[in-house]
C-alpha cells in the first residue's frame, strides 16, 4: 500500500481517552436489573474480562468485545493491536479462541485501502490465535474505530476468573506497562521512534502463549491489564477475590522512556481517572514517588496477563514463561484481606 | 507572577507546561495557568494537590485561571481590579458601533463605499477593535451579499469580537443570512458599550 496515513490524526489531539470512567459506569449499571440464567457462569458482577455461558458439562462459551479509536499511526498495526486486545479477554479466562466478528466504524470519505489494512491486521491476529472471522458490521463515523466481538470456549471446570486469588499467591505480570503514556506522547510528538515502536510491538503481541503456559499450573486467578491500568485491574482482582494484594512498584516492568515522559508531565487523563476510581481502596506507601504511582495507574491497551499463582509453583511458571520468550515479572503477592484492598510499595 | 496561557492546548500539554513552570520558578514566585479545557483543569489541579500545592481556581470569562506557588503557602492573588481582565478591558482597547450600513450622512453610495475602506484601515494600521457591534441597518454588513465580509473575517481572526443585534436580524428577517460574527442580545451589547472608555460610533 503506497498511501501513508497517520491514524492518530483522527483522534482528538491529546491523551484524554474516551473511555467512560469505571466509577461512572458502575453507578449507571447499578440502576439496571440484573439478568440471571442458570447457564451463566461468569457475568459482570466481578468485573471480569469476559462472560461465560455453559453449553454442557464439558463446554462453555467465553464471549467478549472491545473496540476503540486508533492507538497508533499505521492501519495494519492498529488492526493487529485492536484484535490482540479483544482476543486477550478470552485468554485471561483460560479459554481458546473460536470465532470473531469485526466491529468497524469508518469515515465515508477515507480511502477504503486503509480499511483493508486495518482488517488485514485483525485477520492476521485472529488467524494467529487459531480462530476464524465470520463477518462483521461496518457503519460510517467521523473517527475510525475497530475491534472484535470474540467467542471462545473453556471447560466449565477450568474457568480462570479474576475472583479466585488466594492468600499466599504470587502475582506475575507478562508484559511491561506504559502504553497509555507512549500513545499520548506520540500524539504530541514527544516520543522517539524506538520507544514508540517497542510499545506498538508490545500491544500487538497476543497473550496466547502466556495463557497456554499458565494453564499448565494450578493458578487461582488471572486477568488482562487494559483500560483500568495495573492498579485498577489489581483492585478488581482483590475485590472479586476478597483478599488484599501487595504490589511492588519497583518490580513492575515499564516500557523504555515511560518514566521520563511521566516526569515531563505526560500523564493521560485516563490515568487520573483510574487513580480516582481506585484510590479509596488502596494504600500507597510513603516512600512511593508520585511518578511511580501514576505509572501503575496508566491505562493500557492490549496489556499482559496478571496471574495469581500459588507460591510453590511460581518459580516453575516463571522459568517456563522465560523459556518461551514471554514476560515473567513477579510484581506482588496476595495476603489476607485487611484494611485496604491494594497496598502499593 | 508568571502567566502561562495553555488555552486550546490538547491534554497533556497543560500538565507538561505546569510542571515546567514549577521547575523553573523561584520558590515564592506566583504562577498563573490559564486553561479552557475542563478535563485539563481537573488533571492539573489534581496533580498540584497530590503534590502538596495549594491552588486558587477562578473562572474568568470562558477560561479557568489556576494560581499557585511551590512554597506550600496560600497563593497570592492579585487585587480584583487588576485581576478581572475580562470585564476591565485594557485602556487601549476600543469598540466600534455600526448603527447603520454606511459611514456618515450624505451620499448613500459614498457612505457604503467608505465602510470597506474604514475597516481595512483599522486592520492595516493594527488598530484592531476588541468589539464591533452591528445594529439596525448595520446588520447588512454581516449578512449574505455584504461586500465587507472578507475584511470582517480578517478582523475577527485577529481578535475582534463581532456582536450582531439579534432583534435587528429578526426585524429585517435576516437571521438565516448572517455570514460572520455572533448573534448577540442587548445585555451583551450594553455590557460591551459601557466597559470601553473608547467607543467609536460610525
Amino acid at each position: 500500500m503506497e498511501e501513508k496515513i497517520n491514524l492518530l490524526n483522527f483522534v482528538e489531539q491529546g491523551g484524554c481517552s474516551a473511555k467512560l470512567s469505571a466509577s461512572e459506569l458502575k453507578k449507571t449499571l447499578a440502576g439496571l436489573p440484573k439478568m440471571k440464567h442458570k447457564n451463566l457462569l461468569v457475568d459482570i458482577d466481578t468485573h471480569d474480562d469476559a462472560g461465560v455461558y455453559k453449553i454442557n458439562d464439558d463446554y462453555a462459551l467465553v464471549q467478549t468485545t472491545d473496540f476503540f479509536p486508533p492507538v497508533c499511526s499505521d492501519p495494519y498495526d492498529f488492526g493487529q493491536i485492536a484484535a490482540s486486545n479483544a482476543l486477550s479477554d478470552v485468554y485471561a479466562m483460560g479459554g481458546n479462541v473460536l470465532t470473531a466478528l469485526n466491529i468497524v466504524l469508518f469515515p465515508s470519505n477515507l480511502s477504503l485501502a486503509i480499511l483493508k489494512e486495518i482488517l488485514r491486521g485483525g485477520q492476521d491476529k485472529v488467524k494467529e490465535a487459531g480462530g476464524v472471522i465470520l463477518g462483521g458490521h461496518t457503519i460510517t463515523d467521523d473517527i475510525p474505530k475497530y475491534g472484535l466481538a470474540v467467542t471462545g470456549w473453556v471447560h466449565p471446570n477450568k474457568i480462570i476468573t479474576n475472583a479466585g486469588a488466594k492468600t499466599g499467591d504470587v502475582l506475575i505480570l507478562t508484559k511491561p506497562i506504559g502504553t497509555g503514556v507512549i500513545i499520548s506522547a506520540k500524539k504530541n510528538n514527544l516520543v522517539n521512534d524506538n520507544n514508540y515502536l517497542a510499545a506498538v510491538d508490545n500491544m500487538k503481541k497476543l497473550n496466547k502463549r502466556a495463557a497456554e503456559i499458565m494453564m499448565n499450573y494450578s493458578i487461582n486467578s488471572a486477568t488482562d491489564i487494559t483500560g483500568f491500568g495495573l492498579l485498577g485491574h489489581t483492585l478488581k482482582m482483590a475485590l472479586g477475590s476478597n483478599v488484599s494484594i501487595v504490589l511492588d512498584s519497583d518490580k513492575v516492568p515499564v516500557l523504555d522512556g515511560v518514566m521520563e515522559l511521566i516526569d515531563l508531565g505526560v500523564i493521560p487523563g485516563a490515568g487520573f481517572r483510574n487513580m480516582e476510581y481506585a484510590e479509596s481502596d488502596c494504600y500507597f506507601s510513603d516512600t512511593l514517588d508520585y511518578n511511580s504511582k501514576m505509572m501503575i495507574a496508566d491505562a493500557q491497551t492490549s496489556g499482559g496477563l496478571l496471574i495469581s499463582v500459588p507460591a510453590s509453583e511460581a518459580n516453575s511458571l516463571i522459568s517456563e514463561l522465560k523459556e518461551a520468550g514471554e514476560g515473567y515479572s513477579e510484581v506482588g503477592k496476595v495476603i489476607n484481606k485487611t484494611d485496604k484492598f491494594v497496598y502499593v510499595e | 507572577m508568571k502567566t502561562i496561557d495553555v488555552k486550546n492546548k490538547p491534554c497533556p500539554l497543560p500538565l507538561i507546561a505546569t510542571k515546567k513552570a514549577l521547575k523553573e520558578s523561584d520558590i515564592d514566585e506566583q504562577i498563573k495557568i490559564i486553561i479552557n479545557s475542563e478535563t485539563s483543569v481537573k488533571n492539573v489541579t489534581r496533580y498540584l494537590k497530590d503534590n502538596g500545592i495549594i491552588v486558587n481556581e477562578q473562572i474568568v470569562g470562558d477560561s479557568y485561571e489556576l494560581v499557585f506557588n511551590k512554597n506550600g503557602k496560600e497563593p497570592i492573588i492579585e487585587e480584583a481590579e487588576k485581576y478581572c481582565t475580562a470585564t476591565q478591558p485594557d485602556e487601549k482597547g476600543f469598540a466600534v458601533v455600526f448603527g447603520k450600513d454606511r459611514v456618515g450622512e450624505g451620499s448613500e453610495e459614498l457612505g457604503k463605499m467608505m465602510v470597506g475602506g474604514m475597516l481595512t484601515a483599522f486592520f492595516e494600521t493594527e488598530r484592531i477593535p476588541e468589539k464591533i457591534i452591528f445594529m439596525n441597518s448595520g446588520i447588512n454588513l454581516v449578512i449574505e451579499g455584504s461586500n465587507v465580509l472578507d475584511i470582517l473575517t480578517k478582523l475577527e481572526k485577529n481578535g475582534s469580537k463581532l456582536l450582531v443585534c439579534g432583534t435587528c436580524l429578526e426585524y429585517y428577517n435576516k437571521i438565516n443570512y448572517i455570514k460572520v460574527g455572533n448573534i448577540s442580545n442587548m445585555d451583551e451589547i450594553l455590557e460591551a458599550l459601557t466597559s470601553y472608555s473608547k467607543v467609536v460610533n460610525i
